[in-house]
C-alpha cells in the first residue's frame, strides 16, 4: 500500500482533488499548531500546549479565541485575498474542533494530518468521515504585507 | 440355479453384480436388549484423568491472550485507529487505551517500554494506573519532554528494564 492509497483511504475527497505531501510524518507538531505557524508542540485544549490562559474546551469558540491572541478574526469567505492570511476550522457531527488548516500563498491550504504528513490540499479535499466539515475560516493581515 | 451376489446372470439375463457395501451383511450397533448409553452413564464411566482433560480443554476454549500480548494488541489496534487525530481527547477516550488503563498497574512497565521506544501520548494513562503526574508544566505539547518526565519517574520507582 503506497502512502496514496493509505490517504486516500482516509480522506476519500482526497481522489478528487489535487494534493501534495509536503513533510514526513512527526509527532512533533499537530494540525493546530501547524495553523498557527508553529511546529514544535502539540496544540489542543485538553491535555496539550496551548496559548493563554482563556477558556479550554473543544468548541469553535475556544479555537475562536485563541487565535484572536494572534490578531485572527472570524470572515466569511474562503477565497485567497491578498494581504492576508487565512485558517480554517473543521468541525466534525458533535459541533467539536477536529482540525485546522492553514491558507498558502498560492490560495492552496496546508494542513498537519494526525501524527502523519503535512499535506498542500483543497480546503474540501480533507473534509468527511474524520475531520467533518469546515466550520469557520479566520484571517488577519499578513504580516509581511506592506500596509 | 443358485443366485450369488457375484452372479451376472438372472434368469438367464445378464444383470450387473452388487455393489460391494450391499454385499456387506448388517451387523446391529447393540445387542439386542441393551439400551444407548445416557450422557450421565458417560461422565461416570470417566477416569478422573479424563475427566480433568475435557474440564481443562472446556476452559481453553474460551481463549484468552497473555496479558502483554492483549496489551500489545490493544496498542497496535489504538495508534491505528487514532493516528489521524489531533485530538488528545479522542486519543485518551479510544476503547483500546480505557482498556489499557483497565489492565491496572501490570501495564505500567510495557507502557514505559513503548515510551522508551517512541513517545507517545501514554501519559494519561500512566496517570491514571499509578495516581502520579510527574510531567512539568512548561513541557506541555512537548511529546517528547513529557515521555522523559515519564520515564525518569520510571526509572526513580524501579521500572529500568
Amino acid at each position: 500500500m503506497t502512502v496514496d492509497d493509505f490517504l486516500k483511504g482516509e480522506f476519500p475527497s482526497l481522489r478528487f482533488s489535487h494534493y501534495q505531501v509536503t513533510s514526513p510524518p512527526t509527532k512533533q507538531y499537530n494540525c493546530i499548531a501547524w495553523a498557527a505557524g508553529q511546529n514544535n508542540k502539540w496544540w489542543w485544549p485538553i491535555r496539550g500546549y496551548w496559548p493563554g490562559q482563556g477558556r479550554r474546551d473543544e468548541s469553535p469558540k475556544t479555537f475562536v479565541e485563541a487565535f484572536a491572541r494572534y490578531g485572527y478574526s472570524p470572515c466569511d469567505s474562503e477565497a485567497l485575498e491578498l494581504g492576508y492570511e487565512k485558517v480554517a476550522i473543521y468541525v466534525g457531527s458533535n459541533g467539536i474542533v477536529t482540525h485546522m488548516s492553514r491558507q498558502l500563498p498560492d490560495g492552496r491550504w496546508t494542513s498537519k494530518l494526525g501524527e502523519g504528513v503535512d499535506i498542500a490540499h483543497t480546503l474540501e479535499g480533507i473534509c468527511g468521515e474524520r475531520y467533518g466539515e469546515v466550520a469557520k475560516i479566520l484571517k488577519r493581515a499578513n504580516k509581511n504585507s506592506p500596509s | 440355479m443358485t443366485t450369488t451376489y457375484s452372479n451376472r446372470f438372472l434368469h438367464n439375463r445378464e444383470i450387473a453384480p452388487l455393489p460391494t457395501w450391499q454385499r456387506a451383511p448388517i451387523v446391529p450397533l447393540l445387542a439386542s436388549g441393551q439400551s444407548s448409553p445416557s450422557l450421565s452413564d458417560l461422565s461416570v464411566r470417566l477416569a478422573d484423568k479424563e475427566r480433568a482433560m475435557l474440564e481443562s480443554y472446556s476452559v481453553t476454549r474460551s481463549f484468552r491472550l497473555p496479558a502483554k500480548m492483549e496489551f500489545c494488541r490493544l496498542a497496535a489496534e489504538w495508534k491505528q485507529e487514532t493516528y489521524w487525530d489531533s485530538s488528545v481527547t479522542q486519543k485518551i477516550l479510544h476503547p483500546s487505551y480505557q482498556q489499557i488503563i483497565g489492565m491496572g498497574p501490570i501495564a505500567v512497565g510495557w507502557i514505559l517500554q513503548a515510551l522508551r521506544h517512541d513517545a507517545d501520548f501514554w501519559f494519561d494513562a500512566l496517570t491514571a494506573i499509578t495516581g502520579e503526574q510527574p510531567v512539568l508544566i512548561e513541557h506541555a505539547g512537548d511529546i517528547q519532554a513529557m515521555a522523559n518526565d515519564w520515564l525518569e519517574w520510571g526509572r526513580l520507582n524501579g521500572y529500568d528494564s
